[in-house]
């Protein structure tokens, strides 16, 4: 099937956020700084763009965000859903079928047989 | 208030506005337990959290309200044909229903006196309907001006239907009030009169501006469906083109 860029890049962001709450329940700021140092920086969410992210996966059922009461402040904290960790396996094969030929076409490779 | 963020609905805003405070302040919190300085973990902080234009914006596409995913939904180029069936069936009902109402109605028995020019500006909302359906049918026209000539006539038709009816119940309701004054009725008979037949009126015309309404709405149905299927490129634009499969 056809990949557009655009729909890569948002899955990519996507996989990001998912795989992030593989561990665990996490609040919006804790994802974004773990995926920015498990990354090494080369992923980041800047100017709050993990937020639509959060907020569509949520409407999705592959997250489900809870306020979490504690000293000071309520937080909103996210959850990966069944259907989440369904969605994380089945977005990491496909990626890795897309990053598998990306490179077969940048390394000139000929292709494999199916 | 940025534009975008004005787009979110009261709710949402509010919602968000208390998740991103608490980011903030929790991103602010760890960066500098990470050893950052005050004003570098602040301004990170900011960074990371804090959405910009687009991101707002794009949490306005998530939070959109309802009617506007069902205006979306609904949308000429959004609806399938199946649905465009649906509906063309649920309106032939609707128009049967009200066809078999008004006959049960004995519309004539009492009439309004614009009852009559109602349903002659009422027919032509109907006869446009029908015009145009048949332009779509038979015609197939791949002109797009051609496509959408006379698509509004059936909606302006049953405007002035409405109008027709409403402005004849004004009338009839001021002659009626005329001879209550000069002469108090001593039944109330003409009473009843009256409000059957300004009833009937003002329910013929809006049955029939609404059918109007219905027919110009399938019409651009069909239509768009029609300009779905014209091809980006001209059937025979060269020797090039034909050859291409």
């Amino acid at each position: 099937m056809p990949v557009e860029m655009q729909s890569l890049i948002r899955d990519v962001n996507e996989l990001l956020v998912l795989s992030s709450l593989r561990e665990g329940p996490k609040h919006g700021y804790q994802i974004a700084l773990d995926v920015e140092s498990d990354s090494r920086g080369m992923f980041s969410f800047q100017h709050g763009t993990l937020y639509p992210i959060l907020h569509r996966l949520e409407k999705e059922g592959l997250l489900s965000g809870r306020w979490s009461r504690g000293p000071g402040r309520r937080r909103k904290e996210y959850t990966l859903t069944a259907r989440g960790r369904t969605a994380l396996e089945g977005r990491s094969r496909t990626l890795d079928d897309v990053v598998s030929r990306l490179l077969q076409v940048v390394r000139g490779a000929e292709p494999e047989a199916s | 208030m940025s534009r975008p963020a004005s787009r979110l609905p009261l709710a949402v805003r509010s919602r968000l506005g208390r998740e991103l405070a608490a980011d903030l302040e929790g991103a602010y919190h760890v960066l500098l337990a990470r050893g950052w300085s005050r004003e570098h973990a602040l301004a990170r902080a900011r960074e990371l959290v804090l959405p910009d234009d687009d991101a707002l914006e794009r949490l306005a596409g998530v939070h959109r309200p309802l009617y506007e995913r069902l205006a979306e939904r609904f949308s000429p180029h959004a609806v399938r044909r199946g649905e465009r069936a649906a509906m063309v069936a649920v309106a032939a009902v609707t128009l049967a229903m009200l066809a078999g109402f008004l006959a049960q109605a004995g519309i004539f028995v009492h009439p309004s006196p614009f009852l009559v020019p109602v349903l002659g500006v009422g027919s032509v909302t109907v006869a446009a309907v029908a015009a145009k359906a048949f332009h779509l049918f038979a015609a197939k026209p791949s002109d797009p001006r051609a496509l959408r000539r006379g698509l509004a006539a059936p909606l302006a038709a049953g405007v002035v239907t409405l109008l027709a009816g409403a402005g004849g119940a004004l009338v009839d309701t001021y002659g009626f009030a005329a001879e209550v004054g000069e002469a108090a009725p001593t039944t109330l008979l003409p009473v009843v009169v009256f409000v059957g037949s300004t009833a009937v009126l003002l329910a013929v015309a809006l049955g029939l501006a609404l059918a109007g309404a219905l027919g110009w709405f399938l019409l651009l149905q069909w239509t768009v469906g029609i300009e779905a299927d014209v091809p980006l490129l001209p059937p025979t634009s060269g020797p090039i083109l034909e050859s291409h499969p």
